[in-house]
């Protein structure tokens, strides 16, 4: 439909109507003219100063919880819109109460929230949605598409909002009982705990030597002040670290593909250890050989206790991703030197190789304490020093 | 087509008019328009024969038009095979034309059967009309309503309306009359766009899923308003260009007079419904007065069909005819009362948050500080898209002015030299002006900008380089007429040599 293009006819006609003396003619051109020209005005500047946004009461929440949505539209103009409709790319697992609400796409995993406004001159619009959460994940909300036109719907002009939300859905934990861990000592350092580290880099005080003191402790001025050996006391660190390695390959070869069911197991197992571990007071931290949602490169998210660590570890475990970024056992032996000495390391695997025995066994004689929670259907290799639970995965 | 149900259902659950209503609204607008140019075009054309009132014409048409649809919509819901459904079809059209051609002809049945096998010119025309607005109606009853649809029906009606007017005009037809065909046009206009505006919102309508349907009273009075207000506007725009004042002038009047005359029977109603229900208070009122004035019903004829319960209430007994008062005045107290409480419980209502609302984002007096700031942004962009234009214009006139100062020096014998540039040209220019050195300067380079491309920003660089040239040009008079009385002091002196 295009009015535009009767413009040269329009001025054809008024010329004929001046010519031959058919006034009338010449006046109902020169009206068609003036409502195509408002028209084609008002089509230009309708999508001009009209806001969207969406607002969500909560951008995180677990499966199965509802999150409120309102949807809220300003024309902050005085041009009015007969009509706005606004197409919000949608994905289904985060998707409304009533999963008839959004509008099918070419995909299945999303759809379009689809609102109809009509808005006066400065008018604001709300609709209110209840949002379920279907499924763990980081999901993207939006572009959002917007169709208007002019007041007499000759026209039609569509403009992308390219502005976008995020809304994360955490992995449900699991009851931890169904992980099989020792209640008393789940991550099997009980006997490291004991033992108290000391920080050398924060000495508080001197004190004789004994026989079995580290010749490097010795404080030389203090010694030739007091004439006696002496050796520096250390600030003593109780912080337990607990660090779980999260494997996301699922089949033998991780360009294979990836079992859904098994990957989603896996993230809620570490999803429920480092909330268990954070319990227990550990500073807990994860990486892993996949990659986050819209990213491409492994993640670590470093070992803490603060108040916020829980959040930012559940929200890293909501956006991983079946892209494996490579071998399990080489991503492993990689990340080592990076990782906190004196830390435990519990490895969630959905599979176990020979190689990967190697290396967790490998670690091991590196002086690390390591917990394997396996969900591999074969049963994995007994390692010396290493605690295996096995727990094969069933749908 | 089951989604688009389920949307529909729901749009209508969700507040608004329902879209289904939106599409048989549309339909009948469509009718409309194509009624407005049918329905001249076959009265123009008909003349052969019995010609039909517009009226009549206007609603044998229409309700052909209304049938085809309906039944197309019917067979469409019954799903039957399309074979079947076309012979229906065909039936129903032939019984549509037998009906049609009786009344359009005037003619009874068998005349008209007669008429159509004999090929009699308006029997033939009758059958093209009919058979036209039945295939239109059956397009618009087989498919869901586009916006392009009701544009395409809109364009084609415009064109043969056009078309009409121009070869009325050309013939010289006696039967023309320009008020009355400005008027259905801009009838047509208005009825074509909001056409094409409710074929928007009931396509733009048919998903499913939406909280609330937007196109409530609220929106109709909004679209309707400005659209009526467009068409105005451009009916007067159009009558004044091509200089129809007087028919615009009669149509306005004719308008007006209609509007007044509505306007007047609708305050007129109330008060006849009264008078009506006081006529068994006329002899009371008489009794109460000493010189009784006499029954409207002498003066006026009233139906005595109203008339007769009232009269046989006055005469059961004085009592009924006070009754009938009390009960008319308790009556209209409770209707008061009623509608004071909806009002009431109205507000109550509004004041409650809604999940779904509207809202204006304009404060009390804002309106209007916003609506200044629009038009002064509107004339600023305004003036900032003609700044290019007067740009062009000051520069142009720098040139002219340096063009009129080279003129003045080589009056002056001081030519500037071929390969000269201005500033080079400068100090020869000091010599000649030499109490004006800073308004060569300004002229200088105020040239040399403009021939670099850097225009002037704003006027008072031009007036400046203006009252420049002013200073220069008397000056360059001074000298002239110095020089010319030089010469002829030294002619005369060389004249009063050679006489001597």
């Amino acid at each position: 439909m295009a009015p535009v293009t009767w413009w040269p006819f329009l001025g054809l006609v008024f010329l004929l109507g001046i010519l031959l003396k058919v006034y009338p003619l010449a006046a109902f051109s020169v009206m068609l003219a003036a409502v195509s020209i408002l028209a084609n005005w008002w089509k230009r500047r309708a999508l001009e100063n009209v806001i969207y946004q969406r607002r969500l009461h909560y951008r995180r929440g677990f499966p199965g919880e509802q999150v409120g949505l309102q949807v809220e539209v300003e024309n902050q103009k005085f041009l009015p819109l007969s009509w706005l409709k606004i197409q919000d790319l949608w994905p289904s697992a985060v998707g409304p109460v009533d999963e008839f609400i959004l509008q099918p796409t070419h995909t299945p995993e999303s759809g379009y929230l689809v609102n109809l406004f009509s808005l006066r001159w400065y008018e604001r619009a709300r609709r209110t949605y209840e949002l379920l959460l279907r499924g763990r994940g980081v999901y993207r909300l939006g572009p959002a598409r917007l169709e208007s036109g002019d007041m007499f719907g000759l026209f039609e002009v569509i403009e992308e909002k390219e502005r976008l939300d995020y809304l994360t859905v955490f992995p449900e934990p699991l009851p931890f009982e169904a992980l099989k861990l020792p209640a008393e000592d789940p991550f099997g350092d009980r006997r490291a705990r004991r033992r108290l580290y000391e920080d050398p880099n924060q000495p508080m005080g001197v004190r004789d030597y004994h026989p079995e003191d580290d010749f490097r402790h010795i404080h030389w001025p203090a010694t030739a002040h007091m004439s006696e050996l002496q050796v520096k006391v250390y600030q003593p660190i109780s912080a337990r670290v607990l660090i779980v390695c999260l494997n996301v390959s699922t089949l033998p070869h991780y360009w294979e593909g990836t079992y859904p069911g098994l990957l989603e197991y896996l993230v809620r197992v570490a999803a429920t250890l480092v909330q268990r571990g954070l319990q227990e007071g550990y500073r807990v931290g994860l990486i892993s050989n996949g990659s986050l949602a819209h990213a491409d490169q492994p993640f670590r998210v470093p070992a803490g206790r603060s108040p916020e660590q829980l959040s930012r570890l559940l929200s890293a475990l909501a956006g991983v991703t079946p892209f494996v970024t490579g071998p399990f056992d080489r991503f492993l032996t990689a990340e080592m030197p990076r990782l906190p000495y004196g830390a435990t390391l519990v490895i969630v695997t959905g599979l176990m190789s020979p190689t990967l025995a190697e290396t967790i066994l490998r670690i091991r004689q590196h002086g690390r304490q390591i917990t394997l929670l396996s969900f591999a259907r074969s049963k994995p290799p007994s390692i010396p020093g290493v605690h295996v639970v096995h727990l094969p995965f069933t749908e | 087509m089951t989604a688009e149900l389920d949307g529909q259902k729901q749009m209508s659950e969700n507040g608004g008019i329902s879209m289904r209503w939106w599409a048989r609204v549309t339909f009948l607008l469509l009718v409309v328009v194509e009624l407005c140019w049918v329905v001249p075009w076959y009265r123009t054309v008909i003349q052969i024969s019995y010609v039909a009132s517009p009226l009549k014409a206007s609603l044998v048409l229409g309700g052909v038009m209304l049938a085809a649809y309906l039944f197309a919509q019917a067979l469409e819901s019954l799903r039957l095979i399309r074979s079947i459904q076309l012979g229906i079809l065909v039936f129903l059209f032939l019984i549509s034309l037998l009906i049609s051609t009786q009344i359009l002809l005037n003619s009874p049945i068998i005349s008209a059967v007669s008429g159509m096998v004999r090929l009699d010119p308006g029997a033939v025309l009758v059958i093209f009309t009919v058979l036209w607005v039945w295939w239109r109606g059956l397009t618009l009853g087989r498919d869901a309503i586009k916006p392009f649809v009701a544009w395409r029906r809109f364009e084609l009606g415009l064109l043969f309306f056009m078309a009409r007017i121009f070869i009325l005009v050309r013939m010289h037809a006696v039967n023309f009359r320009a008020t009355s065909e400005l008027g259905l046009f801009i009838f047509f206009l208005f009825a074509g766009l909001l056409s094409v505006v409710f074929a928007r919102i009931s396509y733009v309508g048919v998903s499913h899923g939406f909280q609330k349907n937007p196109f409530d009273r609220r929106w109709f009075v909004t679209t309707f308003g400005i659209l009526f207000l467009t068409v105005s506007v451009s009916a007067v725009l159009g009558g004044l260009l091509s200089g129809q004042y007087s028919v615009l002038f009669a149509l306005l009047a004719d308008a007006v007079k209609f509007m007044v005359a509505v306007l007047i029977f609708v305050v007129s109603l109330p008060w006849l419904f009264l008078s009506y229900l006081f006529v068994p208070l006329y002899p009371l009122i008489r009794r109460g007065l000493e010189n009784p004035a006499p029954l409207p019903s002498d003066i006026y004829p009233i139906n005595p069909g109203l008339n007769q319960p009232f009269n046989q209430v006055s005469q059961a007994g004085p009592l009924p005819a006070s009754m009938v008062t009390i009960i008319f005045w308790s009556l209209i107290l409770l209707i008061i009362i009623s509608l004071l409480i909806r009002a009431r419980r109205a507000g109550g209502w509004s004041r409650q948050p809604q999940k779904n609302s509207q809202e204006s984002l304009l404060k009390p007096g804002e309106a209007r500080h916003l609506l200044r700031k629009a038009l002064r942004d509107t004339a600023d962009g305004l003036a900032n898209r003609l700044r290019p234009a007067r740009r062009i214009l000051a520069a142009a006139r720098i040139r002219r002015i340096y063009a009129q100062l080279l003129d003045l020096s080589a009056e002056l014998d001081s030519p500037r030299a071929v390969g000269q540039t201005p500033l080079e040209f400068l100090p020869e220019l000091g010599e000649l002006f030499t109490d004006l050195n800073s308004d060569l300067e300004v002229i200088t380079d105020a040239y040399i900008k403009v021939r670099y491309g850097n225009y002037p920003e704003n006027q008072d660089e031009v007036e400046a380089v203006e009252s420049s040239w002013q200073r220069i040009a008397t000056e360059g008079k001074r000298i002239k007429r110095t020089v010319r009385h030089k010469l002829k002091t030294v002619e005369t002196k060389e004249v009063q040599r050679t006489g001597t």
